[in-house]
């Protein structure tokens, strides 16, 4: 933030993204309370409103202000406007030396940078860091399907790897392994329960990315669907899983291997069977990769796939 | 053409007389009545009025009867938040509020704000006979996503059945809604399904394809056309949408509509989009919307596109910005305007304007679009001529054609926006309209008083010739006005032979011609000075 006599007070802007189940508000009333927070008059634009909300004791005796954009509409470029018009206000106002945006859930992060670039008072907002929350039990489950969050963590300064305590150990590695790939430049951190050390936003730093995300091959995090033959044998579905066995995030499926349907799942290269759940559709199989391409990972496993 | 022919003309790949031209007009139709957003999607006669409003400003050629894509989520049971300037939005998902699939069952045409909308439609479509009516539907995975909330990717992958099932249910909700729109009136149903631009081509066309496909089949079969809607980074899935059999599929500014048109043409579907909504048509200038709305015309062809948002307008759109696509939307000419101060005016020189006013002559500048094609333009030109013996060696007059480089200058130097204009001495006094004889020939005239009574309160000194006003004060007189030629001053002269006034100035007819050089200057105006103060101008005076 410059202070000089002459300069002009600028407004430190941070951005948190990312798609979280739960325990964003822990971890955003943790990211309020670190020090580069602490001591300023920080802004918060939230995007949801609602009963799950920033902590009321944080914003009554920090001084902090919260302001909540009517941004339930998941879509596109409806409230685009009003960000920008907030993000002007509080940088006229002068009140406030930071401000958070919350911009979690479906958000696409060239839109974020956006309302810096457009808002007319563009010269006193400074982009300080991009943050990223990643949701350690979540991310490879729901990555092919929600293309934003993907873009996101490409995006980001930072990568926050939240709910570590939930994951299998190695699992964390791997996905630090696997977002390591994805945005080769992000610092990581790795917490539980929101908590992050002292110095993460003082350590901060605002890389500006083009549009389109570029580390991963083209194919990206693919998830395909499959129907298996009605019987295979363990060894045949072994072979195939050991062909993108690299490549492999998640897998889940209902294989018979001659005494019914069993539930095989995979989480990186760690594979689990257990007992088939009731009304499971046999021979149902989806598989999540990264670095190959559909097309690819289908040949690996046609020999086992069901003619249609 | 009516408008609705030509956009079933531009739907089926033929040809027509011009790209049509479908605004969003959601909410933002309130903005042009004084409602809320709120008011214009609660209020049957509000939103029709707004609307009523919107088409008569905007001149569509088609127009959504109601943009709000949480109509069927609401009917289900989903509780909204309301806003100013924003439709509602779906904070309560309730297959996760403790409701199961089974227990939903269709929405009836009169549940939550259905019956709202068909009123409205059958309203519009008996006073609109001419233009094409869209009914806007939530498409089906959008809907799912208001039914079971972000869990969904997470069971996309765990529980793909049960997202099959729930997608079979929100189609079936889809084929209803098109049905009711489709029975009130409405030409075209618009599936909007905005949250597919989350996932890839493998799980649209796993999830969603199957769906879409029924919701389109049911929408032929009833006669009507169908449109498929998307927002954000779709480009992934224009194909997989494609195969679905709309009509058309209208994209925002995510996608590049060069990208969308070599999808879609080929397939024998026609498309739309995609003017930005944010930083063009809401926070900036009606030139800019111009700009953009030709940019997406050079993109999208003259076939199979139609011009339009990017998506829903947000409320504060300037009505202006809206006007000024229209305009070029639908006037050629105005096209043609824009483009050429669209490609010059920012590297140009501003010419410099300041003595321009000043001549002894009044100019007349009349700036048109290279007259010999250009009627009005033709027109202007005459009209000035026509007049300008009038004023013979007072008025000059000049014609500056923007196809030429100069023009540009000096029209962007007079900030000239619309052609063809005139301009009395440097001061824009008739746009776009030939002025009726006696209108130009009173502006002129104006002008040119007024430049006589600039020159009087400019004067500075005068000199006088005091004689007989015989041979010898002529010769003095002449000498006088060439010193003031030569030297280009402006000073009157003037002759006094009156013995009086000679004898007042303290001459007498033996000292003639006498040459008398006063100064002026101006003390005080409007103002009464006080004494004190005239003391003091005497004072310097008299030193």
């Amino acid at each position: 933030m410059d202070q000089g006599p002459h300069a002009v007070s600028t407004v430190d802007v941070y951005i948190l993204t990312g798609y979280l189940g739960a325990g964003k508000t822990t971890l955003l009333n943790r990211l309020l309370s670190l020090p580069g927070f602490t001591g300023l008059n920080t802004a918060i634009i939230v995007n949801e409103f609602g009963p799950a909300g920033i902590d009321g004791a944080l914003i009554d005796s920090r001084g902090r202000r919260k302001i909540e954009i009517n941004r339930g509409s998941i879509f596109c470029a409806c409230v685009k406007g009003e960000f920008i018009r907030t993000l002007e206000e509080i940088a006229l106002a002068g009140q406030h030396q930071a401000v958070l945006i919350e911009a979690t859930g479906l958000a696409d992060p060239c839109d974020v940078d956006d309302f810096i670039r457009l808002s007319r008072t563009g010269d006193k907002l400074v982009l300080r860091g991009v943050m990223c929350l990643i949701d350690a039990e979540n991310f490879t489950r729901t990555a092919p399907y929600m293309r934003t969050a993907v873009r996101q963590a490409e995006y980001a300064d930072a990568l926050i790897i939240n709910k570590a305590d939930l994951c299998l150990p190695g699992v964390v590695d791997k996905l630090s392994g696997l977002l390591t790939r994805m945005n080769p430049d992000a610092k990581q951190v790795i917490t539980s329960y929101g908590v992050l050390p002292d110095s993460f936003i003082k350590t901060l730093s605002h890389v500006r990315r083009s549009g389109a995300p570029a580390k991963l091959p083209p194919a990206g995090i693919v998830a395909i669907s499959l129907t298996l033959k009605p019987v295979i044998t363990r060894t045949d579905f072994e072979a195939a899983v050991k062909r993108v066995l690299p490549h492999l995030l998640r897998l889940k499926g209902f294989p018979d291997f001659g005494d019914g349907a069993v539930t095989m799942q995979y989480v990186f290269e760690t594979g689990t069977e257990s007992k088939a759940p009731e009304g499971a559709k046999s021979g149902a199989l989806t598989v999540i990769c990264e670095g190959i391409s559909a097309a690819s990972l289908k040949s690996a496993f046609a020999e086992i796939t069901a003619r249609l | 053409m009516t408008g609705i022919e030509r956009i079933r003309k531009t739907f089926a790949l033929e040809a027509t007389d011009r790209v049509p031209w479908v605004p969003f007009v959601g909410c933002h139709a309130g903005a042009l009545t004084g409602a809320t957003a709120r008011e214009v999607l609660t209020s049957e006669d509000k939103m029709v009025a707004a609307m009523n409003k919107a088409i008569a400003r905007y001149r569509p050629d088609g127009i959504p009867v109601a943009f709000d894509l949480q109509i069927e989520a609401e009917a289900l049971g989903c509780a909204l938040v309301w806003a100013e300037e924003n439709p509602p939005s779906v904070t309560g998902h309730i297959l996760t509020e403790g409701k199961t699939l089974e227990e939903l069952a269709i929405p009836r045409p009169d549940a939550g704000r259905i019956g709202l909308v068909i009123n409205a439609t059958r309203r519009l479509r008996a006073a609109h006979k001419d233009i094409a009516l869209y009914g806007l539907i939530t498409g089906p995975f959008t809907l799912a996503l208001h039914l079971l909330g972000t869990d969904i990717f997470v069971k996309m992958f765990d529980e793909p059945d049960y997202v099959e099932k729930l997608m079979l249910f929100c189609r079936e909700v889809c084929k209803a809604m098109a049905g009711y729109y489709i029975e009130a009136g409405c030409d075209i149903i618009a599936v909007v399904d905005p949250m597919t631009s989350q996932i890839g081509p493998e799980q649209f066309r796993e999830f969603v394809s199957a769906h879409v496909s029924d919701v389109f089949a049911s929408i032929h079969a009833r006669k009507a056309l169908g449109s498929f809607f998307v927002c954000g980074h779709a480009e992934q899935n224009i194909e997989a949408m494609c195969e679905c059999k709309p009509d058309n599929i209208s994209v925002d500014e995510n996608i590049p509509l060069d990208f969308v048109k070599s999808v879609c043409l080929p397939r024998k579907v026609s498309f739309g989009g995609n003017m930005r909504l944010t930083s063009v048509l809401l926070l900036g200038t009606p030139l800019d919307s111009q700009r953009d709305a030709i940019a997406c015309l050079d993109a999208g062809g003259t076939k199979g596109f139609v011009l339009s948002p990017g998506c829903d307008l947000p409320y504060a759109v300037p009505p202006a910005n809206l006007d000024a696509v229209a305009t070029v939307a639908l006037d050629e000419y105005q096209r043609g305007v824009v483009k050429a101060l669209a490609s010059e005016s920012k590297k140009m020189e501003l010419l410099d304007l300041e003595d321009y006013g000043h001549a002894d002559k009044v100019i007349v500048d009349i700036i048109t679009l290279d007259s010999e094609a250009c009627a009005p333009c033709q027109y202007m030109v005459e009209a000035v001529k026509a007049i300008t013996p009038e004023f013979d060696g007072i008025v000059v007059w000049r014609e500056h054609k923007i196809k030429q480089k100069e023009s540009l200058v000096f029209m962007t130097s007079l900030m000239v926006r619309n052609v063809p204009t005139i301009c009395i001495d440097g001061e824009i006094k008739f746009v776009s309209r030939i002025p009726a004889r006696d209108d130009l020939i009173a502006a002129i005239q104006k002008r040119i008083n007024e430049k006589l009574r600039l020159k009087i309160r400019n004067r500075k000194a005068s000199i006088s010739i005091l004689g007989d006003g015989g041979e010898a004060c002529r010769n003095a007189r002449n000498n006088v006005r060439k010193a003031i030629v030569e030297l280009g001053a402006d000073i009157p002269v003037e002759m006094i032979t009156d013995p009086k006034l000679i004898a007042a100035q303290g001459f007498t007819m033996s000292m003639t011609p006498a040459v008398v050089v006063t100064r002026f200057q101006t003390k005080s105006t409007r103002d009464v000075p006080e004494v004190q103060i005239i003391k003091e101008w005497i004072k310097d005076l008299m030193q």
